[in-house]
């Protein structure tokens, strides 16, 4: 028995007798309570908890939504569907070595999800979606410079499509929820300096319960209804490869102003730090150029932002 | 402007009481200055078309045999701007420094603009003989990053 068959048998939260596991498994009660505490610290540390009582059975302390294989093969490139791992992008990595490209990487759980920088991304057992899209482009890296920033324009559109939400946009690509972090795009290139270009495009949206706040910076969710990621994960993958096969010929053009409609700060006060600026700036946020690049009017002139962090001025 | 010249200069300044030195070279010049805040402690001022790593020096002076002893090598420029991070994360070891041996392909640093992390390939197999840039410093398009030794 894998961890994949016992949280198929446990997904909906209910009492499940050893003895209809044992029949499923075509093994014994016995060996299903073998199996079941051997799997137990497993559970836990994806953060779910077993329970189990005499003459009942086991369960699982609250129902999963787990992701479907089935509804998945619809997506517009091959998806591996993994129940752990550490990060899809270091899978995605591993994966590129003997499979070819297009493909997508997604997890139930990562126990070491990146952020920005090494930052740890919080991914609750089954509370978001987390994938990685592999893919090879016919241009140089250097020109994928707006690219998470028209994928963050396209999952905002699809995240509308889809779940009715109003989704802003942080620079240069946080999705923002009602003032909350609803997820983030990390994007990885690397390639020979002509071209083409290797990209790992990661994604994660929080779908399940609010994750804690992190450096004061409050989470947000889509808290979709049970069933409903995998639909969802077709359809944000799908507006994935849209802006994928489109943006090495059309650059970041064609998503500026969709970006700047969704801009979050626009027009407001921001101060940008970062260990590469020499000192914080700080101005009216005027919005992006054509490269992506954050524009700010610090007063007597407008600086071009490319590297940073941003935050809103205190007044 | 060679690099063991730099290499040079900075000991010479470590050496001695000085914070702070200037050498003006025909069109290059460079400016090395210790102390608390030395987010750049080493300014490169090299002209738009500048002679790559290998030309010699121009002879100054007879002061050492290391200047005249130009290190042959290639050198990886930035091919962006952006911020340079010398290591995949900040509690992962440097993805190469000097004294590393590089295979043609290998990642050398990452240059991160609009939070994309672009990886930067060694073009040719060899010995990175200098780190141009530390972990955290803006780079701009054409700043040199590294010189390799094939």
């Amino acid at each position: 028995m894998d961890l994949s068959s016992v949280l198929h048998e446990l997904a909906a939260g209910e009492w499940v007798s050893g003895e209809r596991l044992g029949a499923r498994w075509g093994v014994s009660r016995a060996a299903v309570s073998k199996h079941m505490k051997r799997w137990r610290p497993h559970l836990e540390a994806l953060g779910l908890t077993l329970c189990s009582e005499r003459g009942r059975g086991y369960r699982l302390s609250k129902p999963i939504d787990l992701l479907d294989e089935g509804l998945l093969s619809a997506a517009p490139v091959p998806v591996f569907a993994r129940v752990c791992l550490d990060s899809t992008q270091l899978e995605a990595r591993r994966l590129m070595l003997d499979r070819e490209l297009p493909f997508a990487v997604v997890s139930e759980h990562q126990s070491s999800g990146r952020g920005r920088r090494g930052r740890v991304w919080q991914s609750g057992f089954a509370e978001g979606v987390w994938w990685t899209m592999a893919v090879e482009l016919p241009c140089a890296p250097v020109q994928l410079g707006g690219l998470s920033l028209a994928i963050g324009a396209a999952l905002g559109d699809c995240l509308e499509r889809e779940c009715g939400v109003a989704v802003a946009l942080k620079w240069p690509n946080d999705l923002l929820l009602d003032g909350g972090k609803l997820g983030g795009v990390l994007l990885e290139v690397s390639g020979e300096a002509e071209g083409p270009s290797h990209a790992l495009l990661g994604v994660g949206l929080n779908t399940g319960r609010v994750p804690p706040a992190v450096d004061g910076q409050q989470a947000a969710s889509l808290a979709l209804g049970q069933g409903r990621r995998s639909q969802l994960l077709v359809s944000l993958l799908s507006a994935c490869w849209t802006v994928l096969q489109r943006y090495p010929e059309s650059g970041f053009s064609p998503w500026r102003e969709k970006w700047q409609a969704r801009h979050a700060w626009q027009g407001r006060q921001v101060s940008v730090t970062g260990a590469a600026l020499s000192e914080a700036c700080s101005g009216e946020c005027l919005g992006v150029d054509e490269q992506g690049a954050l524009l700010l009017d610090v007063g007597r002139e407008r600086r071009r932002v490319v590297s940073g962090e941003v935050s809103l001025r205190c007044r | 402007m060679d690099i063991r010249k730099v290499k040079k200069l900075i000991e010479l300044l470590e050496e001695s009481g000085i914070n702070e030195i200037e050498i003006h070279e025909g069109e290059e010049s460079v400016r090395i200055s210790r102390g608390g805040s030395s987010t750049t402690p080493v300014q490169y001022s090299v002209p738009p078309a500048s002679a790559p790593a290998a030309t010699p020096a121009p002879a100054s002076g007879g002061d050492d045999t290391a200047s005249e002893e130009p290190i042959d090598g290639e050198v990886i420029e930035s091919p962006m701007v952006g911020t340079y991070y010398a290591a995949a994360s900040p509690d992962a070891d440097p993805f190469v420094s000097v004294g590393s041996t590089v295979e043609k392909g290998d990642t050398l640093c990452i240059i991160e603009a609009m939070k994309i992390m672009n990886q930067i390939e060694a073009e040719c197999s060899g010995t990175i003989v200098s780190v141009e840039r530390k972990n955290g410093e803006p780079v701009e398009y054409g700043d040199p990053l590294f010189v390799i030794r094939p």
